[in-house]
């Protein structure tokens, strides 16, 4: 087990009692220092395989380690590296955030009393009131504040930004890339279906759908990856069997050939113009786009299906 | 500090969003050889981007000798290699003319028509012709607004 993994997950399954199914062989690797982003439609399994990294839910098989162990064999110690903010987190409601810090810091060897009260201000919570009076939005900044300040080297984050107005969303990433440029190998595993509050931050995305995992990359990778190309034929329309590399999709209708093609960012496309007085218009597909291609092109692969 | 600019919708890669800015800085003289960029740490914050995007512009534009990375100390603007300054701006313009001449090929407009008309936007020029440059001056100062 290489410990540049903070994440490490294997052949993961899991199907919840009633019967749906939320894992089917997932397979996830997220190394030390990074900012990944896990992305995926609701009911994709996002939540679950926070949970059962934590040891809150049991797989039915595979692997989940977190910093090299799984959470059920590691010692206390070894949990104080970990922070974890779920979907709707409950804090103790007559506490204000203030007495909060006392109970963390006996938790965390590593917290950061500075840090905690730099991240309440940045995030606008007050200190003093009690929790159970905050409104829930602010509630979950609360909890986004006592995480940061944890000190914990992996962090899990499930839908950190859903409940934020846009000012707290720009407050999350700014405190995400704070942490991310520490130069202290934090790594944050954050899953969201808003692709919005990653695109800057995250440095890698997995994209999960119905229990597995399509892709995993380099968010820089992907963009400028594809590019949407529409080409008008003179005349009848494209020759036959002309179909240039790297089609993800192509459509013919008349004179129109509407295509979507990979080609590094930069490069000319290949075999686009074998006829004369063709017209060609390429535009670029940002990352929204990127993702649902993937979700959607891996779908119609037959091996994918469902066993 | 020069501003940096990313727009993460633009279907390209950030990172060579940055490095674009900096070759248009040190193409048009704004960044002098020797002037130190900002840090790592620094432009990831003002651009509010993972810092190893910045980490990956960086590296591609010391690999392309552009900059250079002086452990401890910081990025700065490479020495530019002799003769090359009319290279440097062509390389910084070449998207966009081929783009410019992509579309006026399609159109079935004529290089030397194409010409014409850049000359009739440029910035502050007044054209001989006695028309054409109200028309420009128009345009830029409906742009300044």
């Amino acid at each position: 087990m290489s410990q540049q993994e903070a994440v490490t997950i294997r052949d993961l399954h899991k199907t919840y009692p009633k019967g749906a199914r939320a894992l089917r062989g997932l397979e996830l690797t997220v190394e030390r220092g990074r900012v990944f982003g896990l992305i995926g439609p609701n009911g994709a399994g996002k939540t679950t395989v926070l949970k059962i990294l934590l040891d809150l839910l049991e797989p039915d098989r595979g692997e989940a380690l977190v910093l090299g162990l799984p959470f059920r064999k590691a010692p206390r110690s070894h949990r104080a590296r970990i922070a974890y903010i779920p979907q709707s987190p409950s804090l103790p409601p007559d506490l204000p955030l203030e007495g909060l810090f006392p109970l963390l810091e006996a938790l965390y060897p590593r917290w950061d009393p500075r840090l905690a009260r730099e991240a309440a201000q940045r995030l606008e919570v007050p200190l003093d009131r009690p929790l159970g009076t905050l409104s829930r939005g602010i509630q979950h900044r609360a909890s986004l504040v006592a995480a940061f300040a944890t000190g914990a080297e992996l962090l899990l984050l499930d839908e950190p930004a859903a409940g934020l107005d846009p000012i707290g969303r720009r407050a999350f990433r700014d405190m995400v890339v704070e942490l991310a440029s520490s130069g202290e190998g934090r790594t944050l595993l954050i899953s969201t279906h808003l692709l919005e509050d990653l695109e800057k931050v995250a440095d890698r995305v997995g994209i999960m759908k119905q229990g597995k995992m399509l892709a995993q990359a380099d968010l820089e990778d992907l963009r400028g990856a594809y590019r949407k190309v529409q080409a008008v034929f003179p005349g009848q329309g494209p020759p036959p069997g002309f179909r240039p590399p790297g089609c993800l999709r192509f459509q013919v209708s008349g004179p129109v050939v509407h295509a979507v093609v990979r080609c590094a960012p930069g490069k000319d496309l290949e075999g686009w113009t074998p006829v004369p007085g063709v017209r060609i218009q390429e535009y670029p597909l940002d990352l929204e786009e990127v993702v649902l291609l993937l979700l959607e092109g891996k779908e119609r692969e037959p091996e994918e299906a469902v066993p | 500090m020069l501003l940096f600019h990313v727009d993460p919708g633009s279907g390209l890669p950030v990172y060579r969003q940055i490095m674009d800015q900096v070759k248009f800085y040190r193409a048009s003289g704004l960044l002098k050889p020797g002037a130190k960029l900002p840090s790592i740490r620094t432009l990831a914050r003002t651009l509010s981007v993972n810092p190893t995007t910045i980490v990956k512009a960086y590296n591609e534009l010391q690999h392309q000798g552009v900059v250079e990375l002086r452990h401890g100390k910081g990025v700065f603007l490479a020495p530019l290699p002799a003769g090359s300054e009319g290279a440097l701006k062509e390389e910084v313009l070449r998207p966009l003319l081929r783009e410019l001449a992509a579309k006026a090929a399609q159109m079935g407009l004529p290089p030397e028509r194409v010409c014409a008309l850049l000359r009739l936007h440029w910035p502050g020029e007044t054209s001989k012709d006695q028309e054409k440059p109200r028309e420009g001056r128009g345009r830029k100062e409906g742009k300044r607004k």
